[in-house]
């Protein structure tokens, strides 16, 4: 598949440290605004309780939201390393943009299941 | 990745203080209690009756969310929201932890079930055992470590059955050979110190009554869940009463309700009235019963009243002192709701919700 065979070509234009200091600055991004989320979120549903399932969706929609600026954020820091590579870098993102943030919200969906 | 952070310091400097502001205030807690309203559970969704008659309506607990020391943030919400009642956390909070407080509204609640089958399979002349205990359901800091503990039976207190005679008329200082029953069986006495706490004497334990059902000829299944407390009582005893007789007092009716009970049937006085009603009254119940004991300002009935008529509900409000009372309630309803109109009802609720 062209996503895969542009993913197992990566170090050919990026060393592994440069590849992994920019998927941490992504996940550090993602989660310092996930804890900002996870607390507004469960301080709210406790005081209006009917309204938890509300309150979770929206919650999970900003939570996605945050995982395509992270994703963003990542390649960014990536193309500052490189920013011609000879991999079709473009189509990497333009994939991770969705199929990344529509995998967080599903999970974000889990909590669903034990309210 | 200096680059990319040194493209963004701009919103870093500016966000980092209300960050940190806003994540401090919903996670540190304070020495508050918020009540604020809860849910309706269907009383079938925690205890199922094996084989039961059908009914077209059903019976509903009603619970209120009781934050024992709540976060900053929970608190601000609350202050102005006038469906939230904050208070100051009592005094002996200081010496009980939250989970423990937990674990007694959970023993409160097996006791409630217990005590709501025990009075519906007399009323119907069911063969049961049911036995009663002194339980241990709570234990204060200041008593001494590898004593007296939650779940313990207490037996007798310096030798006498009596042992509440016995504890109230020990002095401040001395102390009371409890003998308790341990959960494994084993039968221990311990000398209990009644300590001075706050200007009163104490030994640090909140022993009340326990119902146990030991055997019966009904088949039945008690599901956990997360609410815990007794104030279900009266209304689990009416679904239990309704599931083992032909007659179907729901009359196809969403009923909900608050009241402790006691094997006698009468209805006992609970908390939280104001929290109870609202839930009630946003889950689109047909009836809510409300214990009514006396004409004073504090009985839950009056204080219900108030608040009842600032409402805009076609909810019924009943007060009922004892379980015959609602019962007898139930009985004089005249007509039942067809199942096509109970399912025309139902579809406009969760529509218009």
């Amino acid at each position: 598949m062209k996503y895969f065979d542009n993913i197992k070509n990566i170090r050919s234009d990026y060393k592994v440290s440069e590849i992994v200091k920019s998927i941490v600055l992504g996940l550090i991004f993602f989660i310092i605004a996930l804890v900002l989320i996870v607390v507004l979120t469960v301080n709210i549903s406790f005081i209006y309780v009917r309204y938890v399932t509300e309150f979770v969706i929206v919650a999970d929609l900003i939570g996605s939201l945050t995982a395509f600026f992270s994703v963003k954020l990542v390649y960014m820091t990536l193309l500052n390393y490189n920013n011609e590579p000879t991999i079709n870098l473009k189509y990497i993102i333009k994939v991770d943009l969705v199929l990344i943030p529509i995998i967080v919200f599903l999970l974000g969906l889990i909590p669903l299941l034990y309210i | 990745m200096k680059k990319t952070i040194l493209k963004f310091r701009l919103y870093i400097y500016v966000l980092i203080i209300p960050y940190i502001l806003i994540v401090f205030i919903g996670v540190y807690r304070i020495d508050y209690s918020i009540l604020v309203p809860g849910v309706n559970d269907s009383v079938e969704s925690f205890i199922e009756i094996v084989d039961p008659y059908e009914s077209l309506g059903s019976f509903h607990t009603t619970s209120v969310i009781n934050i024992e020391k709540p976060s900053i943030m929970m608190y601000l919400l609350s202050i102005k929201n006038p469906e939230a009642t904050v208070s100051e956390l009592p005094s002996y909070f200081d010496y009980i932890s939250v989970r423990e407080s937990t674990v007694m509204g959970y023993l409160m609640k097996d006791d409630s079930i217990n005590s709501s089958l025990a009075l519906s399979l007399d009323r119907l002349n069911y063969e049961s055992v049911v036995n009663r205990y002194n339980l241990v359901y709570l234990t204060y800091s200041y008593l001494a470590e590898d004593t007296i503990e939650v779940g313990d039976y207490v037996l007798k207190a310096n030798d006498s059955t009596d042992f509440r005679l016995e504890m109230n008329n020990t002095v401040c200082g001395e102390s009371v050979a409890i003998t308790v029953q341990k959960p494994s069986g084993d039968i221990i006495t311990y000398d209990i110190l009644k300590t001075e706490i706050d200007g009163g004497c104490y030994f640090g334990l909140y022993i009340k009554d326990f119902t146990d059902i030991v055997s019966t000829s009904v088949e039945y299944n008690i599901i956990e869940n997360r609410t815990g407390g007794p104030s279900g009582g009266l209304m689990q005893a009416l679904y239990i009463y309704n599931e083992l007789t032909e007659k179907d007092y729901t009359h196809g009716l969403k009923i909900a309700g608050t009241g402790t009970i006691n094997t006698f049937g009468e209805v006992g006085s609970i908390g939280a009235i104001r929290q109870k009603l609202l839930t009630a009254v946003t889950n689109n119940i047909d009836i809510f019963f409300v214990p009514h004991r006396s004409d004073s300002e504090s009985d839950n009935y009056i204080q219900a009243l108030e608040i009842y008529e600032s409402l805009n509900t076609d909810m019924i409000l009943v007060g009922v002192a004892n379980f015959d009372e609602a019962l007898a309630y139930l009985d004089s309803i005249e007509g039942d709701l067809s199942w096509n109109t109970l399912i025309i009802l139902r579809i406009l609720e969760v529509i218009t919700k």
